[in-house]
């Protein structure tokens, strides 16, 4: 079985290379990204199962981002990562598609957890429209 | 009872205010309940980390190296910091729980890396 690709998009180093390697230790077959200019190119590229997409407080092109992703590709699961101050932008970034969101800090194993049902649920629809 | 552990890859992170990385277990004083939690932090921030350690309701830090302002604000919410520890953090936590661990110890794990 393949791993389930996953993109991290972050803008903060530090967290992103942390973020990546953990989840590389855990199966998961992650790079990281940027910016929307670098996600674009590697959605076109390596096409991610998963996008987790770090949503900073005012930071409207964070959600832009996730506008971007979603019109490349309506099909793709993004997690949401909130933080503090970033709660509207998450409703906003729920109400523009994102599969779930998770306030910040981030603990891991709910992370994961979040990655395999978003991975879940997109194997389900491939399913039931190759069934159709 | 709630423990954290500052760690940077295995090993405890060298400085609290620059951690970006914590595991919190829960225990009884002598065995763990439950699977650690791994908590990733967005900003190297010993402040923000505070406010995890004491909204998380933790009475006990594993850490390396402590500012003595943040060591001082946990006494005083009687949060026990075990402070400048070098080595491994599942090392760490074992010696914690056999109540074996000190501030400023090198861990023999510490010799291995």
């Amino acid at each position: 079985m393949q791993p389930i690709r996953v993109l991290t998009i972050t803008k903060n180093e530090d967290f992103s290379d942390i973020l990546t390697d953990r989840l590389r230790s855990w199966g998961f077959d992650a790079t990281a990204a940027d910016n929307s200019h670098e996600a674009l190119e590697t959605l076109l590229v390596r096409p991610p199962d998963v996008v987790v997409l770090n949503l900073r407080a005012d930071h409207d092109d964070d959600l832009e981002t996730l506008r971007l992703l979603k019109s490349r590709n309506p099909d793709i699961a993004i997690i949401l990562l909130t933080c503090k101050g970033a709660m509207a932008s998450g409703i906003r970034g729920l109400e523009l598609g994102a599969f779930d969101s998770l306030p910040q800090p981030v603990e891991l194993g709910e992370l994961i957890e979040k990655i395999h049902l978003a991975h879940q649920r997109l194997v389900t629809a491939d399913d039931r429209s190759a069934a159709t | 009872m709630k423990i954290l552990l500052t760690i940077q890859d295995t090993s405890i992170a060298p400085r609290f205010d620059q951690a970006t990385e914590v595991m919190i277990a829960e225990h009884d004083g002598q065995r763990l309940h439950g699977e650690p939690r791994t908590i990733i932090l967005p900003h190297r921030s010993a402040e923000e980390l505070s406010d995890l350690i004491v909204k998380e309701g933790v009475d006990c830090v594993i850490c390396g190296g402590i500012e003595e302002s943040y060591h001082k604000f946990f006494t005083w919410k009687k949060i026990r910091v075990y402070d400048g520890i070098i080595g491994s953090h599942a090392e760490a936590l074992q010696r914690f729980l056999k109540g074996q661990l000190l501030s400023g110890m090198i861990l023999p794990s510490a010799q291995d890396g």
